[in-house]
């Protein structure tokens, strides 16, 4: 808590020094701005649509890049099948895959295959890199006692990967709110958090831009904080 | 039952670590003895169909298919994040059995206790433990008394002589060892 007072009052610091409210705004304006914002039925509409497309994409990320990096790790023909196309959509920008997904998908999807094709790399390659990780000892060990598969799978892989998909997928939701956000803004998609952001632009509202990114720090942090503790009650 | 090899050999990457052993192990404990490096984990590996020999010819009495294996390693191969008996019963979920041999091997207190909070000691009796409540046909023993006290050790040794059953091959290079065990003894 004294650490995020210090930083706020090095924003109030910085917003005096520079003394525009269009430049930057203190924040004290600001969460006021975000307050007011707070009753309006418009911007909890917004945060609605937008965290319910980024979770969707997130979470399809996470099944996706669990499933295949399982598979990229038992069948090495498949791991150098994937790993090109993977590694290709962790290079390309954001910006080429919303002008693509524009072209090709219904707008309200947007956010969701963004978010997707960004987080899917994160959580293949720290996913691969858990199960390869896994002490093949103990895999020798289970193969000795003939110890079944879903046993295996639960008690040495599960335990062994576990910390390297919660790493990820903590990394992941933070790039997931990001690329959904800079896609719906790009996308111009109406009705989501992009747009807001979108519209203060163009209105030069600098309060808003402020209080609407304060508004998804908050929920970004609060989706990894809930992910983390889900993780820690099933793992 | 019986577990014969023929000339058998084995490299590894240019090293020649088994040259032409031969072996017969019946029913009953035998010792394998011999100096650190002579190459009887690698034997314990061929017979337990880890490893593969360059040559020579591995044969059971009893479809290789239906043979069961148990062993210590000589890594302790525990899972760190479960308890000692959680480790007992990953082999075998008969809990009630699988107590029974962890107080026997003094570690009735330490039940729940997590693998890596366990001493050296008594992570190689989960060990011992885990190997006996295993249903085998073979038990492979590599070292399974090092780190032990030697009060304990003795105790130790005469569970796995009560408990032990089928083919043991018990890799040793302790004599007193070997003596306490009796049966037979192979020599490299």
């Amino acid at each position: 808590m004294p650490i995020v007072l210090f930083w706020l009052l090095v924003w109030e610091a910085v917003a005096a020094i520079i003394g525009s409210d269009l430049v930057i705004v203190s924040p004290r304006v600001t969460f006021a701005r975000l307050l007011e914002l707070a009753q309006t039925a418009v911007f909890w509409q917004s945060i609605g649509t937008t965290l319910g497309r980024i979770l969707r994409g997130f979470l399809f990320a996470l099944i996706a890049g669990t499933v295949l990096a399982a598979l990229a790790a038992r069948f090495k023909t498949f791991l150098k099948l994937i790993l090109p196309a993977v590694n290709t959509m962790n290079a390309v920008p954001i910006a080429s895959f919303t002008i693509l997904a524009l072209i090709a998908f219904n707008p309200s999807d947007l956010a969701i295959f963004v978010s997707f094709v960004t987080v899917l790399p994160i959580i293949f390659y720290n996913t691969h890199k858990g199960i390869e990780s896994t002490d093949p000892q103990l895999l020798e060990m289970a193969q000795i006692f003939r110890v079944p598969a879903r046993k295996v799978i639960f008690r040495i892989y599960f335990k062994t990967v576990a910390p390297y998909v919660a790493a990820a997928a903590t990394s992941g939701i933070g790039f997931a709110w990001k690329s959904g956000i800079a896609a719906e803004l790009i996308g111009q998609v109406s009705g989501t958090i992009g747009m807001n952001l979108h519209a203060a632009r163009i209105w030069l509202n600098t309060a808003d831009v402020f209080a609407w990114t304060v508004a998804i720090v908050l929920l970004s942090y609060g989706m990894e904080r809930t992910f983390r503790i889900i993780l820690r009650v099933k793992v | 039952m019986t577990i014969e090899l023929k000339n058998i050999c084995k490299s590894f990457e240019g090293k020649e670590i088994l040259r032409d052993v031969s072996a017969v192990f019946k029913t009953g404990i035998t010792c394998v003895m011999g100096q650190s490096g002579i190459g009887k984990t690698t034997l314990a590996k061929i017979i337990a169909g880890l490893i593969v020999p360059d040559s020579g010819e591995l044969s059971f009495s009893k479809p290789a298919e239906n043979l069961k294996f148990s062993a210590v390693f000589q890594e302790d191969r525990l899972l760190d994040w479960e308890t000692a008996l959680g480790n007992v019963l990953f082999v075998n979920p008969d809990r009630e059995r699988a107590v029974a041999f962890l107080n026997e091997a003094e570690l009735g207190e330490n039940l729940h206790k997590k693998a890596a909070d366990l001493s050296g000691g008594m992570r190689r009796r989960v060990c011992i433990c885990r190997a006996l409540i295993a249903d085998y046909d073979v038990l492979i023993l590599d070292e399974p008394f090092k780190g032990l006290d030697v009060g304990l050790k003795i105790s130790i040794m005469q569970m796995v002589k009560t408990h032990a059953r089928g083919i043991v091959i018990c890799i040793t290079h302790d004599e007193g060892e070997a003596e306490f065990l009796g049966g037979d003894k192979f020599v490299f």
